[in-house]
């Protein structure tokens, strides 16, 4: 059994640092709309993305939580381990030699995730498992993964029984990324913020210790949908490098078409995450009795936002017609940072779209009467009619000591979705 | 006692019901998943923390055909049950232990 405890939470900056990796917490729909995303760019072959991101996260951490566990089947056992307690699902690395192998499996997480998303698959969307597993195979027999291959040749999601991981030895048919260097994190600030009896981090420290067991499949369910602790580095590189691929095709307009994507993934994990956190039996139990308005609703998710590993996210104010959300060390920044250096313009998008959707979710959807999280009601409070825009206004990767979102209500556009966007440069 | 059962909308394709109780939650309901070779019981006790906190639990049989979701002193329990083919059975067996409860 692989248990995160045993690493602690960070709650100094809001981060779980494993093996060296920040791991963070999201669901399936970010995680499977993020991917669909990237895909849906044909002009893109973001597939060698997709697979190098894992690979490199995965063999990075493995390659340092196996640096004293000298015997093989441990080493594979403790991968196994891991797997199952991110929330990723079932592997059995029995088969696998130093030259590869094939990895079959019935449970993985985003081919579970994706049928239960987006319904039958017309190709294999395990891009995730396939990197991370070439990673584990270069961690388990301390190989350079530049001389590994690995593909995926059935998934569940397109109908078949199995999931089904080929890898071997060879050139790698992934991308290779630039080393990522260390990164200092800044202080996190003594802000003013708004008084209020909700007792914030007490949420936090509850929530971060909440114990989210996975099920006999490997599959983490909690508050309505699959969970996994993925790597930070994961998104920031699947993300970051596919803004880069759009910069070099689109120039500038290929930030701003990345930009609207990544914002609205992270509308689709604040409906959903935030949502089903705020209507759960565990949010009754723990954070209700410290409620008493609206406001309080926002300063009691973002309680819990901090117990995700995603940074400290502050209130600096919240009124039903905008907040201002500052957050320290947000894993966005960190990350581009540790790839790229300094950014010349904002990145931080997951925190915008998230912003925009717990102001949407309390003052729009009126999440205190547990409305059911339905697709019609994520097209009502993000494509139609009032709700609340989000935009940088300062961002850590840029340079700035911090990342703040600013969320405003807005009217709807005549004729068209609103808009939001990323309005920070340096 | 089960007042009501709300169907509620459910992401994943199974079936979710909010069940507002007779009375408040407490261990009498969690002595009917006593045995630890046929159920997964989680309880987390926060109160260390949130003084204000209830005591949540989550109950999962081990072949995963239902979650029940819930918290000692709460009036209500979720309980998410697997679509398959012993839906209504499972389903059933559950109301009858809340439905035996004041």
């Amino acid at each position: 059994m692989f248990d995160f405890a045993e690493f602690g939470y960070d709650f100094a900056t809001d981060r779980l640092v494993v093996g060296g990796e920040s791991m963070i917490l999201h669901c399936h729909h970010y995680n499977c709309f993020l991917q669909r995303s990237i895909q849906d760019a044909e002009y893109i072959d973001s597939a060698p993305i997709l697979v190098g991101a894992a690979a490199e996260t995965a063999f990075a951490q493995l390659t340092n939580l196996l640096s004293q566990t000298p015997d093989i089947s441990a080493r594979k056992a403790t991968v196994e381990a891991l797997y199952r307690a991110s929330g990723f699902g079932l592997i059995d690395l029995n088969t696998i030699t130093p030259e590869g192998g094939e990895v079959r499996t019935r449970s993985t997480h985003y081919s579970t995730g994706w049928k239960e998303k987006f319904g039958r698959s017309q190709t294999p969307v395990a891009f995730f498992s396939t990197g991370f597993l070439a990673g584990a195979l270069a961690a388990i027999y301390r190989l350079d993964p530049a001389n590994v291959q690995a593909s995926q040749t059935a998934c569940r999601s397109t109908g078949a029984d199995e999931d089904v991981f080929s890898l071997s030895r060879g050139p790698a048919n992934f991308a290779l990324f630039e080393p990522r260097r260390d990164v200092v994190l800044v202080a996190v600030g003594n802000d003013p913020e708004p008084a209020t009896s909700v007792n914030r981090e007490g949420i936090t420290r509850a929530v971060a210790g909440m114990p989210l067991p996975g099920n006999a499949a490997g599959l983490i369910t909690a508050f309505g949908v699959y969970l996994t602790r993925m790597y930070a580095d994961y998104y920031n590189r699947i993300s970051f490098a596919f803004e880069q691929q759009m910069t070099t095709l689109a120039g500038r307009q290929g930030v701003d078409v990345a930009a609207k994507l990544f914002i609205e993934a992270g509308h689709v994990c604040a409906f959903n995450t935030f949502g089903g956190i705020m209507t759960s039996a565990e949010w009754d139990a723990l954070v209700l009795p410290m409620l008493a308005t609206r406001e309080d609703w926002v300063f009691g998710i973002v309680g819990c936002v901090n117990a995700l590993g995603w940074g400290t996210w502050k209130v600096l104010d919240v009124t039903p017609n905008g907040a201002t959300f500052r957050i320290y060390n947000d894993y966005e920044s960190v990350g581009y940072r540790r790839m790229y250096g300094t950014a010349d313009h904002g990145i931080s998008y997951l925190a915008t779209g998230g912003a925009a959707g717990l102001m949407n979710l309390v003052y729009v959807g009126d999440i205190r009467q547990k409305p059911d999280l339905t697709p019609e009601l994520y097209n009502r409070l993000f494509k139609r009619g009032r709700g609340f825009e989000a935009r940088m206004t300062a961002c850590q990767a840029t340079g700035d000591p911090y990342t703040e979102i600013r969320a405003e209500l807005a009217e709807a556009v005549q004729g068209g979705h609103r808009l939001e966007g990323a309005s920070v440069s340096a | 006692m089960i007042k009501a059962a709300e169907k509620v909308y459910d992401c994943l394709h199974r079936e979710r019901y909010r069940y507002a109780l007779g009375s408040a939650v407490d261990d009498r309901l969690l002595s009917q998943y006593g045995d630890t070779s046929a159920f997964q019981v989680s309880v987390y006790d926060a109160r260390h923390l949130l003084p204000q906190a209830r005591v949540t639990f989550q109950v999962q049989p081990q072949d995963g055909s239902f979650l029940i979701n819930g918290a000692l002193g709460l009036d209500y329990v979720t309980i998410t049950y697997l679509r398959d083919a012993r839906i209504a059975a499972t389903r059933a067996a559950q109301e009858a232990i809340l439905a035996r409860l004041p």
